[in-house]
């Protein structure tokens, strides 16, 4: 069997095709390197199969694969699904750390401790004001002043455990605008269901869907701040997506429900920063403080010997304190009996409010710091996850810079190869058997 | 490791935010001049400035009660030394009067001037101070001898103690009351005016000095009893201002900046921030495309 002798012709041909192809990918790694999300690309090269000589290729009449040139086999996206989880755990770590820092960073702000105007600066001023009036039981001005520092602890008490009762007001409104119908889940829930559809028919058709799949990871990396995500893979490139313990998209079916049942547990990220915010934290702070409230309340109500804090809670600590008038110093018939107020200032040493109140502002500034560390570390963690996925799926210019030259130099050799192949037609079919003509 | 465009732009702002927050720490530290300004810039140190301002606060109102006391103790003394320059006054009368040598006329006279001064101890331990009649006992406002009454003698107060609070558990009694001082005395004076009047040598020379005597003693124990009490809370207002000292230096300690490093690290911050941000603008620079034609 002889072999045709345009061979060569499509030998090149091929060639020049591979490389403009390959051409075309780094055209668009390049046009995408700041694009977010986006994978490089790569075409894959390889050898056309051979043309197979049954007998009669070589002299001794053995046969032969004869090497066709190249194709294109697959448009690579070079990506490791591995790091994609690192990126997601660490992405989530970050949201739930940074919801938590902000949150808690407004709260201590409104205890505004250490300083001369916070509650434990009052509450010294308001066992002051008493040991004032000790000191002058007659004086009608320090019993004013016993009822406006026992006014002004009562409303600091009241300011306090509202901004602490707004603080999971807004983190429970921030919640529900997350998850809400308008909300980032509901969002990603439609696009991922949309993008299902799309790889699947994609290949089905027997295509590459590369850049569709980019957009998919990058919602499900931006869906990651919000809790913890996990894919299952349900063939043919669609995927299940679980938010927490609740699926968001099942192949093409959104299964996000507005709002989340009572049972969702996002499992981390924001929305479990919030969920745990609204739950635990702040409540426990609530809780702490009408502690101090109500230690304040029952030491201060004993010692004077009847009501003189109305509530046991932050917020009704301050009601029906009694009228200045209506304040008495001490339980003798004298003007400058004094044994009520000696032993309400005494209070100061012996009451627990002050220790409480202490413990609790301990409390927050080392949660706020736990979560401020947390936030940084995770942070570095994060970025430390994206460095190792750009590693390996970023665009580097100079890598594809090169690249084009490669292709370029091969695309020049293929169609140089062609002109050779060209110039051994034109001697063949134009030059021989011309002889003496 | 291959380094891509996105990867190098997003270390250098991630150095820069790095940089710049601990630059916007360090001058806050420098500008507000404390260590602690929130509670999680140090927990712990956050709880003992808190408690050490309860400390301070606690220290300021005792001190407080000290001085009260200190100024109650000093008008009760002040009281005391006139009525014992009384009493020696109604003594040196009574040993004049009880001379043999001395004539009724003489007598009559004295009693007068004896009878101005019994007047006078009474409206000695009238006198108030700062609105209060120091002398009543806790009944401060009432006066403890009423003259115009018909018993002019009766102690109007009660016996109750006044007590001050000078620390934790330490209470001082800073009162004297009129009766205390005067019980004895005014019916001694009273039967010398009487002994003057009927001319009873006798007597004057006799139980009357005595009974003074033992007023004069009266007095002088009562002044003891304020010195003391006075030297007591002068002690503890000493100690509250050493402890306020030391209160002070510890918060210092606790939540002031040290200024001279705060300094330092912030003009460290501010060459690591100079150097993040030149070091960052060569590297964006440069790429294969600047030397391929």
């Amino acid at each position: 069997m002889s072999i045709s002798s345009f061979l060569g012709l499509q030998t090149s041909l091929r060639g020049l095709q591979a490389q403009q192809q390959a051409l075309d990918v780094t055209t668009h790694n390049i046009a995408n390197a700041n694009t977010v999300g986006y994978t490089r690309q790569e075409a894959s090269l390889g050898a056309t199969n051979a043309l197979h000589v049954a007998a009669g290729a070589t002299t001794d009449g053995r046969g032969a694969f004869l090497g066709q040139g190249v194709d294109v086999t697959a448009y690579r996206r070079i990506r490791d699904s591995f790091l994609d989880l690192q990126v997601r755990a660490q992405n989530m770590a970050l949201g739930d750390a940074s919801t938590t820092a902000q949150a808690l960073d407004r709260v201590q702000s409104a205890f505004g401790e250490p300083s001369d105007t916070g509650i434990n600066a009052l509450i010294g001023k308001f066992f002051t004001a008493w040991s004032d009036l000790a000191n002058h039981p007659e004086s009608d001005s320090s019993k004013q002043a016993v009822a406006s520092a026992a006014k002004t602890l009562g409303d600091a008490f009241a300011a306090l455990g509202a901004d602490l009762g707004s603080a999971a007001t807004d983190a429970q409104t921030q919640f529900t605008q997350l998850t809400g119908s308008t909300g980032p889940v509901q969002s990603a829930a439609s696009k991922l269901a949309q993008l299902n559809k799309a790889i699947d028919s994609a290949i089905d058709a027997n295509q590459s869907p590369n850049d569709l799949l980019d957009q998919r990871d990058q919602i499900l990396d931006d869906l990651s701040q919000y809790g913890q995500v996990s894919v299952s893979q349900l063939g043919n490139g669609r995927i299940q997506v679980m938010l927490g313990n609740q699926s968001v998209v099942n192949d093409s079916t959104v299964d996000w429900t507005v709002p989340p049942p009572a049972t969702f547990a996002a499992g981390g990220g924001t929305l479990g920063a919030l969920q745990k915010l609204t739950t635990t934290t702040l409540p426990g702070y609530q809780a702490a403080l009408d502690a101090v409230a109500k230690t304040l309340h029952d030491d201060v109500n004993a010692a004077y010997g009847s009501s003189f804090f109305g509530g046991t809670t932050a917020a009704t600590l301050g009601a029906g304190i009694p009228a200045a008038s209506s304040i008495v110093a001490g339980t003798g018939t004298g003007a400058a009996s004094n044994d009520i107020a000696t032993a309400v200032a005494a209070l100061r040493n012996t009451s627990s409010a002050g220790s409480q109140y202490g413990a609790l502002v301990r409390q927050v500034g080392s949660d706020t710091a736990n979560a401020v560390d947390a936030q940084s570390v995770a942070q570095a963690a994060y970025d430390g996850a994206e460095d190792r996925r750009q590693n390996v799926s970023g665009v580097s210019l100079d890598e594809e810079m090169a690249n084009l030259l490669r292709f370029q130099r091969g695309y020049q050799a293929s169609a140089r190869a062609m002109s050779s192949i060209d110039e051994m037609l034109d001697t063949l079919i134009n030059r021989a058997g011309r002889v003496g003509l | 490791m291959r380094i891509t465009a996105g990867m190098s732009q997003r270390h250098v702002l991630a150095d820069l935010r790095r940089v710049q927050e601990r630059l916007a720490d360090a001058q806050s530290r420098v500008s507000s001049g404390k260590q602690i300004e929130k509670p999680s810039d140090d927990p712990l140190g956050a709880e003992r400035a808190v408690r050490l301002r309860s400390e301070l606060e606690t220290n300021s109102a005792y001190s407080t009660a000290v001085d009260e006391s200190k100024s109650w103790l000093d008008a009760t003394d002040s009281a005391l030394s006139s009525v014992n320059d009384i009493v020696q006054r109604a003594r040196e009368l009574t040993v004049q009067a009880a001379n043999g040598a001395t004539t009724p006329t003489a007598r009559q006279s004295i009693k007068l001037e004896l009878d101005a001064l019994t007047d006078q101890l009474k409206t000695t331990l009238n006198s108030a101070y700062d609105g209060r009649y120091i002398f009543s006992g806790t009944k401060t406002d009432t006066p403890p001898y009423d003259l115009t009454s018909a018993t002019p003698d009766a102690y109007q107060g009660d016996a109750n103690p006044v007590v001050r609070q000078i620390g934790p558990g330490v209470s001082v009694q800073v009162n004297v009351t009129g009766d205390d001082v005067l019980s004895g005395l005014l019916p001694t004076l009273r039967s010398i005016s009487a002994h003057l009047a009927s001319n009873d040598g006798a007597s004057l020379q006799t139980t009357d000095l005595q009974a003074l005597d033992t007023g004069l003693d009266t007095v002088a124990d009562a002044r003891s009893q304020v010195g003391a009490t006075t030297n007591r809370v002068t002690a503890a207002g000493q100690r509250l201002d050493d402890m306020h000292d030391v209160t002070t230096a510890f918060l210092s300690d606790t939540e002031d900046a040290d200024l001279p490093q705060a300094l330092t690290d912030l003009s460290a911050q501010q060459n690591a921030l100079t150097a993040a941000l030149h070091g960052g603008s060569t590297l964006i620079q440069q790429s294969l495309m600047d030397f391929l034609r």
